[in-house]
């Protein structure tokens, strides 16, 4: 095993520079496919040594796909053996600190940690004894974490000396599809709880809409549903409910109105798609449940839709319930840090399940993503959320929006797919949350109110998820309920946005992974999943 | 330009397409870089590792740029001899490759 006098010699941060010299090198390779392309010997030529020609161009492409996906796996091996070695050092040096503020003493080449010290007192010896054993146990998981990652960035290392990365046959772009040794070993079902419920597969956003007339009186209702199944494939139904429909929702002691637009988002959890497309086709028929002509004729249409919504709602797992929209005024935070994101911020909401407040900084941080002359205002629009615990304590700061595809390339070192630098873009979203290694600079931006400060630091080391998508209108229907003294107008729409490429990068980390739904992801498949 | 005179001057822009390639990849070689590995982790497997691949790296893309290089002069040569007796060949071959299904 490694020693740890080896381990405290190590330096991860040289190695991350070498991973970032790699990136650039392998960028290089990936923008040759131009000169690969034109290189080819013209179809008009056939005679002659033109067979031979051909021949030797497609040799060469082969060999050159190889040694850019060499180039790749090694980078992306290097950046995964940074983060690791450099978080294994950390905890080798805390355990070590914790052994000398105890009196231990820890022998650097053989990881014996030993309590110089006697103790007439048995009971006194055990527990130091415990101490001792948990010190030495925490050495030994740094020491092994290190060991690991060397020697998974080992065999990476020999794998591309002899010639065992393989490019396959497409274009430089597909070659370096490559993920570290440490990611290769998890099967789809790890590979998609590391994405967790952070990244969104397929969303349907269904509404419903109803309009009820009796003479005078009219009522509106609109419930927007939007199905999120995430990589792990728990299924988030997000219902925004608008004007009655929501007001007989209780979570706690909270009331669904009590915001100033009386307006109500819960967040309903499933434990897979088919759950929550039954709600969601339920939702209609429940909504017209037991509402007669009798109801319409004495104007309580409208009041018994919205309970029916509201019971049906009340039966399913919530998730997340957030109410009102708050002036920043009224906002009110322990946390120093918190305040000064508040200010001038207009939008905020209380989820009464997560006992949480959430700030919205979209025009503060969409304003403030704009460097002069770097492109990025006009194509970046991100939006940004703050989560913070009601005691103050942060959760997480997240900004996620549309952003070019050309400028995600540069400004996130993607290789997206060069069509999408004309399309319509990708969907990124950076998660900063407490586990982050700059989580206390982050803070520190926040407290000062800089949240492009902020925003800067998330991108370089934030969760970041960059989805590419493609909509899809499922469903469109209107339908009338005529009740002799008055109608009831109900409106179904449903439209899916289904993510066909996902890069992840891990907080800390340089190196995007690609992930391909369809084939990597065990939950992909469709709306069945 | 003539029709063998095109052919000559595609086969002349594809050996330039070649060469520039040969020169990208000289400046994306990366083995030089894969040295520091040994000073950021002394001692360790990575660090042996990283000297193999070194000399691995620095061949393979030394050799790419020589045969790319290579190609592209034969490319060249090519495009030199390419003349109207070869154009007549050209063409023939394409008549007989249309005819026997081939093109």
């Amino acid at each position: 095993m490694v020693s740890i006098d080896t381990l405290l010699d190590w330096k991860p941060g040289t190695l991350g520079e070498v991973a970032d010299t790699l990136s650039a090198k392998r960028k290089k390779l990936v923008d040759l496919q131009d000169e690969i392309d034109g290189a080819k010997p013209p179809a008009t030529w056939v005679a002659g040594s033109a067979s031979r020609a051909h021949t030797g161009h497609e040799k060469l492409r082969l060999r050159l796909l190889d040694m850019a996906a060499e180039v790749s796996d090694v980078t992306v091996n290097l950046d995964d053996a940074a983060n690791r070695i450099k978080s294994a050092k950390q905890a080798l040096q805390d355990a070590l600190s914790s052994a000398a503020a105890k009196g231990f003493t820890v022998d650097k080449q053989t990881g014996v940690v030993k309590d110089p010290r006697t103790y007439d007192d048995p009971l006194e010896r055990d527990a130091v004894g415990v101490e001792v054993d948990r010190v030495s146990a925490d050495i030994d998981a740094a020491l092994m974490a290190a060991q690991e990652a060397d020697l998974d960035l080992a065999a990476a290392l020999t794998a591309a000396a002899d010639g065992k990365t393989d490019g396959g046959t497409g274009s430089l772009y597909d070659a370096i599809n490559q993920r570290p040794v440490s990611m290769d070993r998890l099967d789809p079902e790890e590979l998609a709880a590391l994405l967790g419920d952070d990244v969104t597969i397929h969303t349907v956003s269904a509404y419903l809409e109803l309009e009820a007339e009796i003479g005078s009186f009219e009522f509106e209702g609109k419930a927007q549903a939007d199905y999120k199944v995430m990589a792990d494939g728990t299924t988030v139904l997000s219902l925004h409910l608008e004007a009655g429909l929501g007001r007989e929702i209780e979570v706690g002691d909270a009331e669904a109105d009590v915001g100033a637009g009386g307006t109500t988002d819960l967040d309903l959890k499933f434990d897979n798609p088919q759950e929550a497309q039954e709600f969601l086709e339920n939702l209609r028929s429940e909504a017209f449940k037991d509402v007669g002509v009798w109801d319409v004729a004495t104007g309580d249409a409208p009041r018994e839709v919205a309970l029916n919504v509201a019971r049906y709602v009340n039966e399913q797992e919530i998730d997340s319930f957030r109410t009102g929209v708050y002036a920043s005024g009224e906002m009110e935070f322990d946390s120093s840090w918190a305040r000064g994101a508040v200010e001038g911020r207009a939008e905020a909401y209380y989820d009464h399940v997560k006992d949480q407040f959430g700030l919205k900084v979209a025009a503060s941080a969409e304003a403030e993503l704009g460097q002069k002359d770097s492109g990025y205002s006009a194509a970046a629009q991100l939006s940004g959320e703050i989560k913070i615990k009601d005691n103050g304590d942060f959760d997480s700061f997240i900004l996620a929006g549309k952003m070019d595809g050309a400028v995600a390339n540069d400004t996130l070192g993607l290789a997206a797919p060069p069509h999408t630098s004309t399309g319509a873009g990708v969907d990124v979203e950076l998660k900063v949350d407490a586990k982050n290694p700059a989580l206390d600079d982050i803070k520190a931006a926040l407290q000062a109110g800089e949240i492009d400060r902020a925003k800067d630091l998330a991108l370089a080391n934030g969760e970041l998820n960059v989805r590419q998508t493609v909509i899809e209108k499922y469903a469109e229907e209107d339908r009338e309920y005529d009740f002799k003294f008055g109608e009831v107008e109900a409106g179904w729409g449903a439209s899916g946005e289904t993510a066909t490429q996902i890069w992840h990068r891990e907080p800390g980390s340089s190196e995007m992974i690609r992930v391909n739904p369809a084939t990597d992801l065990p939950h992909y498949g469709g709306l069945g999943g | 330009m003539s029709g063998f005179e095109a052919v000559a001057a595609d086969i002349r822009a594809a050996s330039k397409e070649m060469s520039s390639a040969a020169t990208g990849v000289t400046s994306a070689d990366p083995s030089a870089s894969v040295d520091d590995v040994a000073t950021a982790l002394p001692s360790s497997k990575s660090a042996a590792a990283a000297a193999k691949l070194v000399t691995a790296w620095r061949d393979r893309f030394t050799g790419w740029h020589d045969d790319a290089e290579a190609q592209s002069q034969r490319m060249e040569d090519s495009a030199g001899a390419y003349d109207a007796s070869d154009y007549r060949a050209d063409v023939e071959q394409k008549i007989l490759l249309r005819r026997t299904g081939g093109l």
